[in-house]
């Protein structure tokens, strides 16, 4: 597997947040991080992009500690589920440096503004833009950068379905370039179908992982059952 | 500063005996003074001179009261200005009631009240800044020749400025009555030490695009990227921390090279205008690194917020450091042209800098026992380095 998480544990404090977290995914996949507010996807993620040390386990990426790979060599693209900008520089700045961070990535800014609907808020400073914008922005710096795993926390946040479209063909482009999107959301219906195979956090432990064919048979309903029923149905069959 | 201080409360006796036997106040320095000062009242200072509450400006603004309002709020401030050329005068006449104190107080009197004038003028019609830096001036020089001719030349100047302030100034009541909500909110907030809300109302009346140099302007690549952006960021950062950084190192160039001190019996004493001056240029230095390194600190918190940096922190510092690292040599020859120290000793003094500008950017990395530690090292680094070349080198 090119990645995997094994057994990761984190505890804020003493409060303990993850329980053995465990999941794995391949080049070419899209993992759906799936659960309720508070199951612990963001923790998951920052654990995977290094802001947080995990207290017990290991995330490797081809086989490397994800913590011994190096700042120039982080093969990873992140889309945070709050956006961080730098306050004085402008919407096209922002790309502008993002791009020249990674030359090594050959989209075009003005293909991404053009993408994004972003051309006419181009010498906005961050905070003169509205949520939507802001996450557009956040999306197209993320896709500016040279990696071969990117990491969506709740990318769907303040987006028109327009935009949900297009950034769902997106994912799906990734898939094509042999990319692996670990996509982390409470929003069922709007990963439904994108998705690979599911990873079910409930109360910081992982509840299921598997496509949803299987998930469907280990919660005992329908293949075509929803996500969100498979999902509740799990968690009921829990209680 | 605690020498400074010490210092002061020594010669404190000397100074209140010399006033009280009516020695004479360096007024020319005073005049100078208050003419820095009321420029950036008028010309840089963008807060209307009348504040109201907006919710006043708002309800009556179109009746009689409004102009009743106004006018009680100007005499107020006349009163002020009355009061403050009182204080002023008397200082300079050697605390005595003579035929100079009341002629200072005439001068700082009217000069006073037209620089307010000029403010109001200003800030609701900036398309006549030449006409009012034409008054400006003429008052000013009026100031620094005290005489009765001046005097009555200023009481003239400030008829004409009330006289187009009654009858041909328009208000311009959309600025004002935003501006006086602002003042309202960030009051509101102040007085609730609501901190995110006065964050919040910073962010939103800052300007919402960028104009003038812009970072895409230059050749960006991996290894030059956070040089401009950190350029980028001194020409964007607040004008009035980099107004006020220069007045100061201003009064430590002034309090060496003058006797403006000598009011406090303290010009005689060159050792303590070295250490007021020193203490004025160390300040300046440490205020001006603080910029970068609060930048470099904010740097690496989003980096590992989400917005990636493909380099190593050590990269990213050299990067950061190396606009302010160029722009301590103009500080060192600045600091040498003032002090008339020029020499070979300029090129050390540069280093210097850049290594108590290194330290402090680079400290905000520590923990922060040790992170005070260092700036306490560097700080004494400064005060030593600065104290021997305007000194003793």
């Amino acid at each position: 597997m090119y990645f995997c998480v094994s057994n990761l544990s984190y505890a804020y404090k003493k409060t303990r947040v993850l329980h053995n977290v465990s999941f794995c995914g391949s080049k070419g996949e899209t993992i759906g991080l799936i659960g309720a507010n508070g199951a612990g996807k963001t923790t998951v993620i920052k654990n995977i992009t290094g802001y947080l040390t995990p207290s017990t386990g290991k995330i490797t990426l081809n086989g490397t500690d994800i913590g011994s790979i190096k700042d120039t060599d982080f093969p990873i693209s992140y889309i945070p589920d709050t956006p961080v900008f730098y306050e004085e520089l402008s919407l096209l700045e922002h790309l502008h440096l993002t791009k020249a961070l990674y030359p090594s990535n050959k989209r075009e800014i003005a293909e991404l503004l053009v993408l994004f609907e972003l051309e006419e808020h181009i010498h906005k400073i961050p905070s003169a833009l509205s949520k939507g914008t802001r996450q557009k922005l956040m999306i197209a710096m993320a896709l500016l950068r040279s990696y071969t795993m990117l990491l969506a926390d709740e990318p769907f946040s303040g987006l028109d379905p327009k935009q949900i479209a297009l950034l769902k063909h997106l994912f799906a482009q990734h898939k094509k370039q042999n990319k692996l999107v670990i996509l982390s959301t409470h929003l069922l219906d709007v990963a439904e179908n994108m998705c690979d195979r599911y990873v079910l956090l409930h109360k910081g432990a992982v509840l299921a992982d598997g496509t949803k064919t299987e998930l469907a048979e280990k919660a005992g309903i329908a293949n075509d059952a929803s996500m969100e029923s498979i999902y509740l149905e799990l968690v009921n069959n829990l209680a | 500063m605690l020498v400074t201080v010490g210092l002061l409360v020594y010669r404190l006796p000397s100074t209140v005996i010399k006033f009280c036997s009516g020695g004479p106040v360096a007024t020319i320095f005073l005049c100078g003074f208050i003419a820095v000062i009321t420029a950036f009242r008028v010309f840089v200072n963008g807060n209307p001179v009348v504040k109201l509450d907006a919710a006043t400006v708002h309800h009556v603004r179109n009746t009689h009261l409004f102009s009743e309002i106004l006018l009680m709020h100007y005499l107020l401030i006349i009163c002020k200005k009355a009061l403050f050329s009182f204080a002023l005068a008397y200082v300079v006449s050697g605390l005595q009631f003579n035929t100079v104190f009341w002629l200072y107080f005439c001068l700082f009197g009217t000069y006073l009240t037209i620089a307010d004038s000029l403010a109001w003028i200003l800030y609701h019609n900036g398309r006549i800044i030449l006409w009012v830096a034409l008054v400006y001036l003429t008052s000013t020089v009026l100031l620094f020749l005290p005489s009765v001719f001046s005097a009555a030349a200023l009481g003239l100047l400030i008829i004409g400025c009330l006289a187009y302030v009654c009858c041909f100034l328009k208000l311009d009541y959309a600025k004002y009555e935003e501006q006086l909500c602002y003042i309202d909110e960030t009051m509101a907030a102040t007085s609730r030490k609501d901190y995110a809300e006065m964050v919040r109302i910073v962010e939103e009346n800052r300007p919402q695009t960028v104009s003038g140099v812009k970072l895409f302007m230059f050749p960006l690549r991996r290894n030059t990227v956070f040089i401009y952006k950190s350029l980028i960021e001194i020409l964007r950062s607040h004008r009035q921390i980099w107004i006020f950084l220069a007045l100061l190192f201003a009064l430590g160039v002034v309090i060496v090279n003058t006797r403006i001190l000598s009011f406090l019996s303290l010009g005689e004493d060159h050792l303590m205008s070295t250490i007021v001056a020193t203490y004025c240029i160390v300040t300046v230095a440490i205020t001006a690194y603080e910029i970068p390194a609060k930048q470099y600190r904010t740097l690496l918190d989003k980096r590992a917020l989400g917005l990636f940096i493909p380099l190593s922190k050590e990269r990213i510092l050299l990067q950061h450091l190396i606009p302010h690292l160029i722009l301590n040599g103009p500080f060192a020859v600045l600091i040498s042209v003032c002090f008339s120290k020029m020499s070979i000793y300029t090129v050390a003094l540069w280093m210097i800098l850049c290594i108590a500008c290194t330290g402090i950017v680079w400290s905000k990395t520590l923990t922060s026992r040790k992170s005070n530690a260092v700036r306490l090292v560097l700080t004494i680094l400064l005060i030593t380095t600065i104290f021997t070349y305007v000194e003793l080198l």
